[in-house]
């Protein structure tokens, strides 16, 4: 009997599963928020964490489920396709976005929420979609024009004004995502020339 | 001539016999004749007098009309609009901070006899008007303005002081205007027993409310929204607790208003928010310093994600990726 093609086996995706339950493990922990939560003013006293963490931290149930299922389904996709460099992307994008917020918004206090991630899974996802030949390279080139539509959405139409289903008034925070779709658009460029450079340097 | 007079009235008392006729029996009947008339006269009198102040006071004060009002457009243009205000973009700075308060009564406020609406119940209504507010997540404070504090006729100069007073960015003012009137109805008719002035319900009243809120933008004049709550009730009542039966259904009124008040202002809340979302260009959105960033993953996009993921499986399941 031959094995079966080695794409068809879904594998178990451990880092979405460890950045989704982290989500929820902390919302369960209402104590965490005042350690974790992005404040700047926190962080100008050397805090130096809470840029990392605070993405960690959400505003309401709403909140958590809309985000913890967006990096859900875009991790899982990810972590189908063996990316070994997913795992350091994981690492790195949530200081770019956090550093990105603290120096492009100024004026923004406290910040909440994995969205910014998730946009930068769902780049991530789709700029690595573009290489396959089938119809998932064009399901991926939709969602990558998508993501620049929908911030500019955001930024025009005033969508950041009244976010629903929240207790208090949360402006979205479009530097969190332009900063995510950006960082994960550097990491794969910078991995593919990596891969080219090599490709290069091999001796025939 | 008298014995004529017997002739035409054989029958009226004392019958007296014609054959009895004396001088003295007929001094006695001239007398009591007299005493007839004078009685006749003063039982008319009496009559027509009580039927003079009955009448006046139940039956022929008819179409009796009580208006208590404010007037917003006094309040914001007292010089009868010579003045106009150029509105301009309003810049709204999320979360907004939004003062309520009624629109003060202006000298000439109305021709009634009731007292105006009292300062607690102003209150009142403002708290109701004040719930929808709290409840909007772009609302960070709301602040309940007492009417002592503005200026009749103070228009915008007024609204700045209180600007700076109460550190708001909107205000809402509210006005009311509220006309009653009173009928009599067919079964006034029963009075004339004076038993019906204190059981038949012949006055019928009706009490027509409106009270409106309009949400101004103090910086930019502008005039971002409007909603009126509007209340008609009919009543009816004997005359002697028709005055009480007016104060309460003033009362009813104005509750009844205020509740319709509050549903018009949550549609109306509703809408600018669309307006705001679909016109950017009338409205311009900043958010305050120190405010509070998160995501805006909508379900929209969780959906769209959520087929991406099952194409995604079909496709893997199929061996075509």
């Amino acid at each position: 009997m031959p094995a079966p093609k080695q794409n068809t086996v879904i594998r178990l995706p451990v880092l979405t599963i460890i950045m989704v339950s982290a989500a929820f493990i902390l919302a369960l922990l209402p104590q965490s928020v005042g350690w974790l939560q992005y404040d700047r003013s926190a962080i100008l006293s050397a805090q130096l964490w809470r840029l990392f963490t605070g993405h960690w931290i959400h505003f309401s149930m709403s909140h958590l489920l809309y985000d913890a299922g967006a990096v859900g389904i875009a991790g899982w996709i990810i972590e189908q396709n063996r990316r070994p460099d997913f795992k350091w992307y994981c690492l790195l994008a949530p200081w770019v976005i956090g550093l990105a917020c603290f120096i492009f918004a100024p004026r923004m206090e406290f910040y909440g929420g994995l969205s910014g991630i998730a946009t930068g899974l769902l780049v991530y996802m789709a700029l690595q979609g573009l290489r396959e030949r089938t119809a998932w390279r064009w399901i991926c080139t939709a969602i990558l024009c998508s993501v620049p539509l929908k911030i500019y959405c955001e930024s025009t139409a005033g969508q950041t004004l009244f976010a629903s289903g929240m207790d208090q008034h949360i402006a979205v925070c479009i530097t969190s995502h332009v900063a995510g779709a950006l960082s994960a658009l550097g990491w794969v460029t910078m991995v593919n020339c990596q891969k080219t450079f090599r490709l290069r340097n091999v001796p025939c | 001539m008298v014995d004529h007079f017997y002739q035409l009235t054989p029958s009226f008392p004392p019958t007296l016999d014609s054959t009895q006729k004396t001088k003295a029996n007929h001094q006695d009947y001239m007398k009591y004749i007299a005493q007839l008339t004078a009685g006749l006269i003063m039982s008319l009198t009496l009559l027509t007098t009580g039927c003079s102040t009955f009448t006046d006071e139940f039956i022929f004060q008819n179409n009796r009309k009580q208006h208590q009002a404010n007037n917003l457009f006094q309040y914001l243009y007292p010089n009868k609009g010579e003045h106009i205000d150029t509105p301009s973009i309003p810049v709204l700075s999320l979360p907004l901070r939004v003062g309520i308060a009624f629109v003060p009564d202006c000298a000439h406020s109305g021709n009634s006899q009731l007292a105006p609406l009292s300062e607690s119940k102003k209150m009142e209504l403002m708290k109701e008007v004040s719930k929808d507010f709290k409840a909007m997540p772009f609302v960070k404070s709301i602040e309940l303005i007492p009417t002592t504090y503005l200026a009749p006729e103070g228009g915008f100069a007024n609204l700045d002081q209180l600007r700076t007073m109460y550190d708001i960015d909107v205000i809402t003012l509210i006005s009311y205007d509220q006309v009653q009137f009173t009928d009599h109805s067919l079964w006034s008719v029963s009075y004339w027993t004076v038993v019906g002035l204190y059981v038949v319900q012949g006055e019928r009243n009706e009490t027509r409310t409106m009270l409106d809120a309009a949400v101004y933008d103090i910086a930019s004049r502008k005039m971002l929204f409007r909603g009126p709550g509007i209340s008609n009730i009919k009543a009816s009542a004997t005359p002697f607790n028709l005055e009480r039966e007016l104060r309460e259904n003033s009362e009813k009124g104005f509750a009844s208003a205020s509740t319709n008040l509050v549903t018009a202002i949550h549609t109306q809340l509703d809408e600018f928010r669309d307006r705001v979302r679909s016109s950017p260009e009338e409205y311009k959105i900043v958010h305050k310093k120190g405010y509070t960033g998160g995501g805006s993953m909508g379900s929209a996009e969780l959906s769209l994600l959520a087929c991406a993921g099952l194409s995604f499986l079909c496709l893997r399941r199929n061996k075509t990726l």
